[in-house]
């Protein structure tokens, strides 16, 4: 019998070089702690969610996409139906590299929806701005795109971390505020941007960050 | 994963030129700043051009960096141009507030050449048409 690891190089290696592929499938398994010569039950689902997330990069065309994510919820024996909808995406970052991965699917999701190449930039970039604030400010949190549940056309960012909150927000969103990395730009920058921002952000009970733009 | 990959830093007619091809991430830039400061050291190179035709997002972060790389490039004397900047990103910067607007730019490597040669003929003070005119706005 074919290894399953076998069959998930395979079905990565129809829209991917053999050695991106590899790398691809060993990074998605070791984020989400699955060891891939022993899968336990349960294991399948977030390999899947890691395979397809790490891909978004590789594999450029919404048909394509959708046809690995077929191959793969085949391989791992998932159903295919609703899992990977457009309606919500949640991302977790955690580390420098999930700005890009965060960015990405930011612009993915934002094409999906109807937005001209110009607010896919907007979105994409306000995205990168909040998954790094949580990558250098919280460590870890989770960033989810969403259509706005007020029934306009739009994409809600909700980037949230429990982090240590701003201490000083009022400085940033007035502008006056200089960080070390950056210009103190990020989150003034992003409110720019984008039709709405709310923040909740008091020091010590971690960051809520939520945008909404509109078509 | 991306801490092996750098980008490149070409020597071209005495000008440095960095051709950005692939989505930035905060390691990468880190290490072109690295790269680039060694370059400059290692070369005589009196101009620095960094293309960003393949560059999709520039956020707050990543133009500080390239700030700090044409800042460091201009305490070692050479002068830098940026270049291949697209629409949407460049509407994006301005309306963050980020317009890049003491660095030169031009719209593709052959003209960030000429106006770097321009320059040492006529120069440093000369300047040229382009290094008045950031190019990468037109509304």
């Amino acid at each position: 019998m074919v290894s399953l690891e076998r069959q998930l190089l395979d079905v990565l290696a129809r829209h991917m070089s053999p050695i991106v592929a590899r790398s691809t499938l060993q990074l998605s398994a070791a984020r989400c702690h699955v060891n891939l010569q022993s899968l336990r039950p349960g294991d399948g689902e977030p390999l899947a969610a890691q395979i397809i997330n790490a891909c978004h990069i590789f594999v450029e065309s919404h048909s394509r996409r959708t046809a690995l994510q077929s191959d793969l919820c085949a391989v791992l024996e998932l159903e295919d139906e609703g899992r990977f909808t457009r309606e919500s995406t949640c991302i977790r970052v955690e580390q420098a590299s999930d700005v890009v991965l965060a960015r990405d699917a930011g612009r993915e999701f934002s094409a999906a929806l109807g937005f001209s190449l110009t607010h896919q930039n907007r979105v994409a970039t306000a995205i990168s701005e909040l998954a790094r604030n949580i990558v250098q400010y919280a460590g870890r949190g989770e960033l989810t795109l969403r259509r706005p549940t007020n029934g306009r056309s739009g994409i809600e960012i909700r980037a949230v971390d429990r982090g240590p909150g701003i201490p000083h927000l009022e400085s940033v969103l007035a502008g006056t505020f200089r960080s070390k990395t950056g210009m103190g730009m990020g989150l003034l920058g992003t409110k720019r941007l984008m039709d709405e921002f709310e923040i909740d952000a008091q020091p010590g009970r971690g960051t809520t960050v939520t945008l909404r733009k509109y078509i | 994963m991306t801490a092996e990959f750098r980008i490149a830093v070409v020597e071209l007619y005495g000008t440095l030129l960095v051709p950005i091809q692939v989505a930035l991430s905060d390691q990468l830039i880190l290490n072109l700043k690295d790269d680039v400061s060694r370059a400059i050291q290692r070369t005589n190179a009196c101009g620095l051009i960094i293309d960003l035709s393949g560059v999709d997002i520039l956020d707050s972060y990543l133009s500080c960096a390239i700030h700090h790389i044409c800042a460091i490039a201009k305490l070692m004397g050479l002068r830098s141009v940026l270049t291949g900047m697209n629409a949407a990103m460049a509407m994006t910067l301005v309306e963050m507030g980020l317009a890049f607007k003491e660095i030169d730019t031009a719209r593709c490597i052959e003209d960030a050449l000429d106006s770097l040669r321009s320059i040492d003929q006529h120069g440093s003070e000369g300047g040229s048409a382009q290094s008045d005119d950031p190019g990468m706005v037109v509304w």
